[in-house]
Formats: structure tokens, C-alpha cells, sequence
């Protein structure tokens, strides 16, 4: 049982993240309504621990690991479009970066045009470990620190699997792009726009 | 792209990226890579466009909540809030009675000792409920059948020896009496002279507390003395210590002729 100062603190530190968290539960879930109440049970766990959170510390990182390990325990099953791929079935970075573009500037000028629902697409076709990372450091601006500790990983990990998800991330816009006719694997920016 | 270079690329490229401190010697290593190796640097370009791209986009690429769950989670809460309340409610009110059920549970099951019964009231009482007819008494014949019906009825001890002139007494019956929780044997003999209660209880008794005695009797067990009572004009009572158990005698006998009976031909 907590007192209404215990509220307005809950109130004040907790509910801002709200958004995030269901962004997050999104990615994680590719299921709006199960973001749903992925969220909810978030914000009930966080609200029954309370007294666990140190006032000071990062409430949105302390949020997310909640809500990151709710999804594991309960929701990753109830996922109604299973992941593509799993963690061991990602191709090797040699092999994604025969796929990119040979030229440096035509790619990141590349980049550039690239359509805001075509990024989220990809990133819903990256494996889970890899979309989540993206997530959290990226989109979030989690530190390295605060992932590895959300995830129980190494920073090492961290490192070397978000450096692994953007090259793959990468690979996945311009496979989009040549599936659409817009660039070709060998000239990039040849057809893009067409 | 050698193993030990692409596993170093991959630990350090990010941080590189993203502008984290590296130390000076790996960011000497990745830098001198990058300058060197056109796979490296085009790597090197690939992420920092990614990263680019999704910080750059960060709002778009969010998904949006929609608006009506945060009431959804501020009810979520509060209603979590409620339940823990309830349960609250719940635990202390099981909790109050469970407390009392145990001390009721307790009150009624253990044993409580009562307080201490007085053997010379007992042995009085026990007199005039039997010229009051009110005694409820077991007859028996002799001394065997008297000590057979105590055994059968837990009481472990014999009430002999009696005194001598009590010997030649008539025994008519037994009676137990039950004072708060102690059970305690009286023998009823008959004298010409009159009705006689002979009581005997072990010390034990009265050092447990069961049974007590006053202080002016007391007295005069640890001299080994008999005490004489006259309580009022019909009670005669004495009593005397022999052997680790305590001994008590009352009868309508005046003391005079209550001696003459008892006492004198006992010290005999």
C-alpha cells in the first residue's frame, strides 16, 4: 500500500514514458492491441514495485526492463506473426555486406530518400534481438550501459549486436528498394525515384 | 575480412559511430582500418547513415500511442491501487481473526491451572454436606475394597495407615471429592461417639500449588505436631504430617473427646 505522496511520485516519474513504452511494446510485439496490454501490465508491475524503484535512478530504463521482461515471460507466445528468423539463423555480416551498395556516398545519399514506413518495416523484419537494440539505442538513446543492463548482456554484446543489426537493417532498406525497382544492386541511385 | 578484424570492427564500430570514448589505442586501430580498408570504411559509412537516418526520424519512427490509453493505464493503476487496499482489508481482518480464533482455541484447550484448593475446607465441607445427606459417598466394607475403588477412580496412594483409635472405627464408606481439579479421598468411618472424615494427601500437592493449607497449620506440621481446630460448635478437625503426606481428620466429636479418641491412643 502506498501513500498519496507515493502516488504523485508514481504519477510524476512513471507516466510520462507511457508512449515510449507502447512504441517499444509495438516493435515488440507487431500487435497494437497486444502493445496494448503489454503497456497496462507494465504500468500495474511498475505500480506494485514501486518501492524497488530508487529515486534518482532512470525510471524510463527501469520501465522498460519491466516491460521487456513481461514480453518475455508472457507475451512473446501470444505474438499472432511469428519471427522470421531467429538469433542463430542471422547471416553472416560478410555475407549482408556483399548485398550493400559499393559506393559510400550514393548509399547515404540513399538513405536519405528512404520512406518513413519503409524503415518500419524493416525494422519489424529484423530479428527480435537485433529490432530490440535498434529500439532502445537509437530510438530511445538508451546508453549502452543502461541496454546491457536492461538485457542482462555484456556491453560488448551491446556494441557488436548493434553494430550486426544496423548493417542488417541497412541491407533490408535496399533489398526493399530493388524489390521495388527503385535502385539496382549495382548502381543505387540509378533508378531511385523512377 | 579477417575473423579477428571483423570481430574487432564489430565490437568498436558502433561505439565509433555513436561518438562513445574509445581508448586511444583501439581508436588508432579502427581509424588506421578505416583509412586502409575500402570495406571497412564503407561499413564504417552503411552504420553511421543508419544511425543517422533513425535518430534523425526518431518521432516518425516511433509508434503512436493512442490517446485514450493512458486512461486506460491511469484506471489500470487505480484500480491496482483498490485491490491492494482490499486485499489489505482482507489480510488484516483475516489476520484479527485468525488471532482470536487461536487465543479462543487456546483458552479453551490448554490447561488452566486453577487456583489452589484448601484441604481443611474440603474435609469441613465435605462433613457437614454428609450430615446433610448431601455427600455422595460409595460404600464399601473394608480397607481392600476402599483401596481397590481409588485405584479404580486414579488415585494411586492408600489412605492408611489411620490412627489407632480410628482402627476401631467402623469404615462406611468413600467419597472423592473434586476440588478445583484435584481429586481428593475421604474415608467416613462411624465411632459410637460419632461420624469421623479421615483426608490424606501426598506434600506433593500442596508444593505443586493443587492444594494449600494455612500458615498456622503449617506451622505446626514442621514442628511434627498435631494441629487442632475447633471451627464452631459441631467441627472438630486435626492434622498431622506423616510420611510425605499430609493427613486431616474432621469430626463432630467435640476436641476433648476427639483427642481422647485420636490423639492420645495414637501417640500411644
Amino acid at each position: 500500500m502506498y501513500s498519496s505522496k507515493q502516488q504523485q511520485e508514481f504519477e510524476r516519474e512513471a507516466f510520462p514514458h507511457w508512449e515510449a513504452l507502447y512504441s517499444f511494446a509495438t516493435y515488440l510485439c507487431r500487435d497494437r492491441e497486444l502493445a496494448k496490454d503489454l503497456v497496462q501490465d507494465t504500468f500495474t508491475r511498475a505500480w506494485e514495485n514501486w518501492k524497488s524503484f530508487q529515486p534518482g535512478t532512470n525510471c524510463k530504463a527501469w520501465l522498460f526492463k519491466i516491460l521487456r521482461n513481461l514480453y518475455i515471460n508472457h507475451y512473446r507466445r501470444l505474438r499472432r506473426s511469428p519471427e522470421l528468423l531467429s538469433y542463430d539463423e542471422h547471416p553472416d555480416d560478410e555475407e549482408l555486406s556483399l548485398e550493400l551498395p559499393a559506393s559510400p556516398s550514393v548509399e547515404t545519399e540513399f538513405y536519405k530518400t528512404v520512406l518513413d514506413e519503409e524503415v518500419v518495416e524493416a525494422l519489424y523484419a529484423l530479428p527480435e534481438s537485433f529490432r530490440t537494440i535498434v529500439i532502445l539505442c537509437d530510438l530511445e538513446e538508451f546508453s549502452y550501459e543502461d541496454v546491457a543492463n536492461m538485457l542482462g548482456i555484456p556491453i560488448g554484446t551491446v556494441r557488436s549486436r548493434l553494430h550486426r543489426a544496423r548493417i542488417r537493417l541497412a541491407a533490408l532498406l535496399l533489398h526493399y528498394a530493388q524489390q521495388r525497382g527503385w535502385v539496382s544492386p549495382e548502381h543505387p541511385s540509378a533508378n531511385h525515384g523512377d | 575480412m579477417a575473423i579477428e578484424d571483423r570481430s574487432f570492427l564489430q565490437q568498436h564500430l558502433s561505439a565509433y559511430v555513436d561518438g562513445v570514448p574509445l581508448e586511444p589505442s583501439v581508436r588508432a586501430r579502427l581509424e588506421e582500418a578505416l583509412a586502409t580498408n575500402p570495406e571497412y570504411a564503407r561499413l564504417y559509412q552503411t552504420e553511421r547513415a543508419i544511425a543517422a537516418l533513425l535518430r534523425q526520424r526518431q518521432a516518425r519512427l516511433r509508434q503512436t500511442a493512442p490517446p485514450e490509453l493512458l486512461g486506460t493505464l491511469r484506471l489500470a493503476v487505480h484500480l491496482r491501487q483498490r485491490k491492494a487496499r482490499r486485499r489489505r482489508r482482507f489480510l488484516v481482518t483475516a489476520g484479527a481473526l485468525l488471532v482470536t480464533g487461536a487465543g479462543l482455541w487456546l483458552w479453551m484447550n490448554l490447561p488452566i491451572r486453577p487456583s489452589p484448593a484448601c484441604f481443611a475446607t474440603a474435609l469441613r465441607t465435605s462433613l457437614h454436606e454428609f450430615q446433610q445427606q448431601r455427600l455422595v459417598v460409595a460404600k464399601v466394607g473394608n480397607i481392600a475394597d476402599l483401596h481397590s475403588l481409588l485405584r479404580r477412580n486414579g488415585i494411586p496412594y492408600p489412605l492408611t495407615p489411620v490412627p489407632q483409635g480410628l482402627s476401631r472405627a467402623e469404615l462406611v464408606g468413600v467419597s472423592i471429592r473434586q476440588v478445583n481439579g484435584y481429586s481428593l479421598p475421604i474415608a467416613i468411618y462411624h465411632a459410637p461417639e460419632g461420624w469421623l472424615m479421615f483426608a490424606k494427601a501426598p506434600r506433593q500437592a500442596f508444593d505443586q500449588q493443587r492444594l494449600w493449607l494455612d500458615s498456622s497449620i503449617w506451622e505446626a506440621l514442621h514442628r511434627h505436631e498435631w494441629k487442632w481446630q475447633s471451627c464452631d460448635s459441631t467441627v472438630t478437625c486435626a492434622f498431622w504430617e506423616q510420611d510425605s503426606f499430609v493427613c486431616g481428620i474432621a469430626t463432630t466429636l467435640p476436641p476433648q473427646k476427639a483427642k481422647l479418641l485420636l490423639h492420645v491412643e495414637w501417640q500411644e
